[in-house]
């Protein structure tokens, strides 16, 4: 059987949208993930047990089961109990769910990695705490941690494809639609592949872009 | 309730497949990912081919880290068979698409392991004149080990998690029968409660598998320092 990729042409469309609704559930929860693990950290961090014991186990749990389980609940089980839910906001609910359990360590990683002497410097200039947090202490922590956040953006993209098992049509989704109505399904997937690898490199490359401006601003404050 | 209990030994049997598809890709995986790794890392004195060969490998990472490991199933479950008359079987799909996708996150910790043993041990292997295997043997596999075990682990039980994965090509795992139960009993959540549960203990020991490992490599290599020493 050859390669026949002229039958995605009628589909350009719905690989414009597809790759919307991919952009879309990916950025969507990382974003949220990004802000909830910023709520969270403190209480990752807390000196009150309650606070960080419940912190510690939420990551614990969402970092050890799949994220595939986190959708299902989502989906399945929380109707259950009265929340009922479309697809796309599930597969957004159990990504940013998914996301923050990596980002409230990762964020943590980067504050632990802060050498204890700037807290020392801190108190010696007599910086009030605000311009110790601020100033020092988060600006280092992110420079620390940018890369890291970069990966979750980047397994977030990933991690929106499961959605297609719920019956969202992102693009993989879209890619499984036309396979089966097709059976071209090896240009179909090796097409979505292609998009994906090309989303992620240009992700991949604004961030590092993003990552030098960032470090520069650091730099120069320091 | 009841319904629930009937099911525990084909649970128990799914649960066993997908340890087994978490060990063949997490060794499919390693293998992958330590060979490529100990290519990839730069050193000042190497086989003039690792330069050529870096090149592959880094698009290698490149395309493995974009593809979601679900897309590489799909591709190869539905994707190969449908193109060529050589059609891959349901596990070899998943593993083969997971050692792909873990393997490109192992070249990197492999490599921050390689390049973080201090340079002059690496010269010195070349001025005993030790050949890139015998040195990358006895003198750079156990600090990289020790350095790159935790991220390792780490990528292990992402492995174990995306097996989950396999249950979209209808492999016949955990994550497939918790599905089929739910549906023959609506009891939703005390199946995913038991199925997380499930997960999570796999987890768990393989988070302790490693830890052993990595006592036993770091134990063994204050063994060799303490011979250096005396010697």
């Amino acid at each position: 059987m050859s390669l026949d990729f002229s039958v995605l042409i009628p589909y350009g469309k719905d690989f414009i949208e597809a790759l919307g609704l991919t952009l879309f559930l990916s950025l969507s929860g990382f974003v949220i993930s990004a802000v909830l693990a910023a709520v969270l950290l403190p209480a990752r961090m807390s000196k009150i047990g309650v606070l960080r014991w419940g912190t510690w186990l939420y990551v614990e749990v969402l970092r050890n089961v799949p994220i595939l389980l986190v959708l299902y609940v989502v989906f399945f089980a929380l109707p259950q109990i009265g929340i009922k839910t479309e697809s796309w906001v599930a597969a957004i609910v159990a990504l940013s769910f998914n996301s923050t359990a990596y980002l409230v360590e990762i964020y943590r990683g980067g504050l632990n990695a802060i050498p204890h002497g700037r807290y020392e410097a801190a108190s010696a200039l007599s910086l009030s705490n605000f311009t110790l947090w601020t100033k020092i202490l988060l600006p280092e922590a992110l420079r620390t941690a940018f890369p890291a956040i970069g990966n979750q953006l980047v397994a977030c993209v990933l991690g929106s494809s499961l959605a297609v098992l719920i019956g969202a049509s992102e693009l993989t989704g879209l890619g499984y639609k036309i396979g089966s109505t097709t059976f071209r399904y090896f240009e179909a997937f090796t097409t979505v592949a292609i998009i994906y690898i090309i989303l992620v490199q240009l992700i991949t490359f604004g961030w590092d872009k993003l990552g030098k401006r960032v470090i520069k601003q650091n730099a120069q404050v320091v | 309730m009841n319904g629930i209990v009937d099911f525990s030994g084909l649970f128990f049997t799914a649960v066993l497949y997908t340890i087994a598809l978490s060990v063949m890709s997490i060794i499919g995986g390693t293998v992958l990912g330590v060979t490529l790794g100990f290519i990839y890392a730069k050193r000042v004195e190497e086989p003039i081919w690792f330069k050529p060969a870096r090149v592959v490998i880094n698009i290698y990472i490149r395309i493995f880290r974009s593809i979601p490991p679900l897309v590489l199933m799909f591709l190869l479950y539905f994707g190969v068979s449908a193109a060529i008359s050589v059609s891959i079987g349901l596990t070899s799909a998943v593993v083969i698409s997971l050692s792909l996708f873990i393997g490109a996150y192992q070249v990197e910790n492999i490599r921050a392991g390689i390049e973080s043993v201090p340079r002059g041990q690496g010269e010195a292997a070349s001025a005993l004149g030790l050949g890139i295997i015998s040195r990358m043997w006895h003198v750079e596999a156990r600090p990289t080990f020790a350095v790159a075990m935790p991220s390792m682990v780490g990528q292990w039980v992402v492995t174990v998690k995306d097996t989950s994965l396999a249950s979209g090509i209808g492999v016949v795992e955990a994550t497939t029968i918790a599905l089929t139960v739910r549906q023959a009993t609506g009891e939703t959540w005390l199946v995913f409660l038991v199925l997380g549960v499930t997960y999570f203990l796999i987890n768990r020991g393989v988070a302790l598998i490693g830890k052993i490992i990595e006592q036993k490599i770091s134990r063994s290599s204050s063994e060799v320092t303490e011979v250096v020493a005396s010697a």
